[in-house]
């Protein structure tokens, strides 16, 4: 059977050719490394500097409202999101510790707070002037202010016996109360490991015509569809260890996986498929593997952009496919890649609610494999 | 195999753009026979075997192998063997392993596929390099092993280009022997610069220049025509000149 001599044949290449190998299946397993350190190193852990102008009501000696909401925010202790509130002497220490990032916002508690507490407890109607700074163009300032202004607005409420006419009741998805940003960025980084089939995919298809033993074939006549489909079989197993091999070292760095392992599987198989199939495309515009090598660089650089993997990316929307946004990131199946694993992995998804993006990535996959096919056979294998 | 083929090019031409490459040629192969097909650079040569194997399209004309195309030939594919000028082969598979892998492409059975590899091997003196990866050869190695891949599908016609470029005198003696020994059973045609080669080996010569076939007759009769001790490579300046190819 043709096809399988041309698997076999294939497979022996791809195992001798070591460090084309060794390089796209380590390439994503790599990464994880570099993102455990990343986030290890820049793990949440905020840090609020408080600065109390505030002293003791003169009328009431035992009332210091200021320096009791100062022990009550050093006392806070967040299950979630690790906060800590730190007294400062004045306001340019605090200030200067915002600017050199070893605070990431400041409250000032105004002077006359405890005398504005005891006023709103007669029954008076005041406006405490609090001030928050920090950094605005920082996430870590935004997460920092808002609990700060929590915490300050439960203490007023308590002191003064307040009750809001609401309350929020905060309600996880999924397994998100248990994710961190690592967790949140496996989905991608196994996505990549399928992105690396660009290369090592385009090579061995290219390197039959570069090496011409593409005439040995063509005399004999083997069909372009089986030669392609033996070569494109080896790229799918060579994606898949890799993909293990990524998925083994996010778990060893801290990754519970979760969700349904053969529809992870059914999303991977078919992601390395896409990126094969758009292999194709690069082997067929190209005559060479050092031309593989720099005109992959472009395609390279769409895929992980768009599937997500470093930069969280929201394009104009196309159309829609049963309520699913096709933006234009779409474009590269990778995106939807990313949006199926992160729906199997982290909000346990069944098929019935990743169908969209399975859909569209078979789609884009038959796309990439017929222009590929055409464009390969058109000049690399075309026989009279 | 099958019996012995006769090759018919008909009124066979190529252009590419201005350059007329092949010209109206027309070309008789006897059955069994070693035709040497010499020509300058540039004549025409590869051309013109391209299209005889199918990997070039004429312009004008037709190849036929006893009287059918390529294409109406029961099992055209495994007609021809092609034995490039340059070496084609896979680097990293062994001798054997691309053997074997060329024959399944022709439909041969694994396991015929590799006996007959063993057997090809063992006669052109490659038995001890059979597990050796191909870009571990020597150049002759090569060169051998590109003549047996050209072979292990069995074809009735064998198109030999320069097969001694490269070879030591011994294995030069070795392939001279070899293709020898093919005559007969296989319709061969052997494209060189080599007088010396195509004289020992060939049946018949045909001289080809400027895409058009100058001459085909015996090399002994090609001699004799410009006169006694005549060698062919005098034959083949006193046809396509002295003056030189690009």
């Amino acid at each position: 059977m043709k096809l399988l001599a041309v698997i076999r044949k294939s497979f022996t290449e791809q195992i001798r050719q070591v460090w084309i190998l060794l390089l796209t299946i380590s390439m994503a397993p790599f990464f994880v490394g570099i993102f455990y350190l990343i986030y290890k190193s820049t793990a949440l852990n905020l840090q609020v500097s408080v600065v109390n102008l505030d002293s003791q009501s003169a009328g009431h000696r035992d009332a210091d409202f200021g320096k009791e909401l100062l022990r009550y925010l050093e006392s806070v202790k967040n299950d979630t999101i690790p906060v800590a509130f730190n007294e400062v002497s004045d306001r340019a220490t605090a200030e200067e510790q915002v600017r050199n990032k070893q605070a990431h916002a400041m409250i000032i508690i105004p002077a006359g707070f405890s005398d504005s507490i005891l006023f709103k407890r007669e029954g008076g109607n005041v406006r405490v002037p609090f001030e928050l700074s920090g950094n605005l163009t920082e996430t870590n300032y935004m997460i920092s202010a808002i609990l700060g202004i929590t915490y300050v607005s439960g203490y007023i409420n308590s002191v003064t016996g307040t009750l809001e006419p609401y309350h929020f009741i905060e309600t996880p998805a999924g397994l998100s109360s248990k994710l961190n940003d690592f967790t949140l960025a496996i989905p991608g980084l196994l996505v990549l490991a399928t992105i690396m089939l660009m290369f090592s995919g385009a090579i061995a298809f290219v390197v039959e015509p570069e090496k011409k033993t593409m005439l040995r074939l063509k005399l004999s006549r083997v069909r372009p569809v089986t030669f392609l489909t033996g070569i494109a079989i080896v790229q799918v197993l060579v994606g898949l260890v890799s993909i293990l091999l990524t998925l083994w070292t996010s778990y060893l760095f801290g990754f519970d996986f979760s969700g349904s392992f053969w529809l992870f599987l059914l999303v991977c198989v078919l992601t390395c498929l896409s990126v094969i199939g758009f292999s194709l495309i690069l082997a067929g515009v190209t005559k060479s593997v050092n031309e593989v090598l720099v005109v992959g660089n472009f395609p390279l650089f769409l895929f992980m952009f768009f599937s997500g993997t470093f930069f969280s990316i929201q394009g104009a929307t196309l159309f829609t496919l049963g309520g699913y946004a096709f933006t234009i990131p779409g474009l590269m199946s990778t995106y939807h890649g990313t949006e199926a694993l992160k729906q199997v992995l982290i909000y346990q998804a069944g098929i019935s609610e990743i169908w969209p993006q399975l859909v569209s990535i078979s789609g884009l996959t038959i796309i990439y494999f017929l222009i590929g096919y055409w464009i390969y056979r058109k000049r690399h294998m075309v026989v009279f | 195999m099958l019996n012995p083929i006769k090759i018919e090019a008909i009124n066979l031409t190529k252009r590419f753009g201005e350059l007329m490459a092949v010209d109206h040629i027309n070309l008789e192969v006897n059955p069994g026979e070693i035709l040497g097909f010499l020509g300058p650079n540039g004549a025409g040569k590869t051309t013109a075997i391209r299209m005889f194997c199918g990997l070039l399209k004429p312009d004008e004309g037709v190849v036929l192998y006893n009287s059918q195309s390529l294409h109406q030939f029961p099992d055209g594919k495994s007609l021809l063997g092609v034995c490039p000028q340059e070496n084609v082969h896979w680097e990293r598979l062994t001798c054997k392993e691309q053997m074997v892998f060329t024959g399944e492409m022709y439909n041969l059975p694994r396991k015929l596929a590799k006996s007959r590899s063993l057997d090809l091997l063992e006669q052109l003196g490659l038995s001890s390099q059979a597990g050796k990866q191909a870009r571990r050869l020597s150049g002759g190695m090569k060169r051998r092993l590109n003549i047996a891949l050209a072979l292990v599908h069995d074809p009735a016609v064998l198109f030999l280009d320069e097969p001694e470029a490269g070879l030591d005198p011994q294995s030069r003696v070795l392939m001279r022997e070899f293709i020898t020994g093919l005559a007969g059973s296989r319709t061969v045609i052997l494209t060189t610069h080599n007088m010396d080669e195509a004289d020992r080996l060939s049946d018949r010569v045909a001289i080809i220049d400027e895409g058009k076939i100058l001459r085909v007759d015996t090399p002994e009769n090609l001699k004799h025509s410009i006169g006694t001790n005549s060698t062919l490579e005098d034959v083949f300046i006193q046809l396509t000149g002295k003056k030189l190819r690009t």
